[in-house]
């Protein structure tokens, strides 16, 4: 009970400085408005952070640990991996004939938080090359559709992985 | 400068669009209108900063969280047939 | 001095960032299959939308509306694979196959496992 009553908490908090972001006025009339909204949405929202029926059979899973240090390597590195991945796109896009050898990639991780995993297949779809078709969330499979199997094979697709997966998990768990 | 980025953007919005006409399955639709909702909320967001005005802000914040609530709730009808499983 | 340089950077952010967002539409029509098209319409799109919101953020002086923009941008950077890997789940599993496909494990372990996989 502790964990949710936490979130909605969180939840009003959150929607209170969203409020104050748009509106943007420091008044005693506007912040009453804005508390009472937050509370009444809070109020309203805070039923769908029960566990669902989905959850009930998930087995519990390890806590995180944010590490701060690992965090400030790894965001400048997810900004550079989309960018890379949008030139390769665009590079792909211009040429004149376009030759792909697409294919969908099997991969087991070792993660195995649900919030890590998400996390895992979000930088994938971000990375050059690679897309994330599917979780498989009770075996832990990743499914990664790659656009050119041809110059970045199953095995380079899976090391690949491996590192992101090895930061990520340096970083959260 | 600004003017110049808004017709770049215009041009690649009728290119997605010209995908949306002739795209030969229902899932090439949905990713070139989710294609175009993202250069849609750009071009809000650039209006917004050449006409000095912030209101364009919210709408384009507003504008994103529904195309994208309404490309999760076009991916799921077309999985399942149905919304509600 | 200091603004000019500031906003010459803003305009090349800008003009990268439609360049990457008219690539990724031409990718779009180009790419033979539905697999492709979404790495074309989620990727290039995103780092060319990411882009150009980043240098309208450096372009307006306000602090207000820069939070705002790059709040949008935040969102992008979260929403956009969260919705292209629905995309590509529901084609899958509708039964469009990649038209040039060379390795498929994925329809393997959905023949394998039938309904379990399938959540």
């Amino acid at each position: 009970m502790g964990t949710y009553r936490k979130k909605s908490i969180l939840l009003f908090v959150v929607l209170f400085l969203f409020w104050v972001l748009f509106t943007w006025k420091l008044e005693l009339p506007a912040l009453v408005v804005g508390l009472a909204l937050s509370f009444v949405i809070t109020r309203i929202s805070h039923l769908s952070f029960f566990p669902t029926v989905h959850e009930l059979y998930r087995h519990k899973e390890p806590p995180l640990h944010f590490r701060f240090r690992e965090a400030i390597t790894f965001f400048p590195l997810y900004v550079l991996n989309i960018l890379l991945a949008t030139a390769q796109v665009a590079l792909l896009a211009l040429k004149p004939h376009i030759e792909l050898k697409p294919g969908i990639v099997k991969l087991e991780t070792s993660i195995r938080n649900k919030t890590t995993l998400v996390i895992l297949a979000n930088q994938i779809t971000l990375t050059p090359g690679t897309l994330t078709v599917d979780i498989d969330l009770a075996h832990h499979n990743l499914f990664v559709h790659s656009i050119n199997l041809r110059t970045l094979d199953a095995d380079s697709v899976r090391k690949e992985v491996k590192e992101l997966e090895e930061r990520l998990r340096r970083m959260m768990e | 400068m600004i003017r110049l980025a808004l017709w770049g953007l215009m041009i690649a919005s009728l290119m997605g669009f010209w995908r949306v006409i002739i795209g030969p399955t229902v899932p090439d639709r949905i990713v070139a209108a989710d294609a175009l909702t993202i250069i849609l909320t750009t071009v809000l967001a650039l209006l917004a900063v050449d006409f000095g005005n912030g209101i364009f802000l919210d709408i384009a914040l507003a504008f994103s969280i529904l195309a994208f609530a309404d490309v999760l709730i076009m991916a799921k009808y077309f999985e399942h047939g149905e919304l509600h499983r | 001095m200091n603004i000019d340089i500031t906003s010459a950077i803003a305009c090349a952010f800008m003009v990268v960032g439609v360049f990457f967002a008219m690539t990724s539409a031409l990718g779009m029509i180009r790419f033979p299959d539905v697999y492709t098209r979404i790495h074309a319409g989620t990727k290039a799109l995103t780092g060319g939308a990411l882009m150009t919101l980043v240098g309208a953020a450096l372009y307006y002086p306000a602090w207000q509306v820069k939070a705002k923009i790059l709040l949008i941008a935040l969102f992008f950077l979260i929403t956009n694979p969260i919705s292209s890997h629905a995309i590509a789940r529901a084609c899958y599993l509708h039964g469009i196959k990649p038209t040039v496909s060379y390795k498929d494990d994925y329809g393997e372990n959905l023949n394998n496992n039938g309904e379990e996989t399938e959540r």
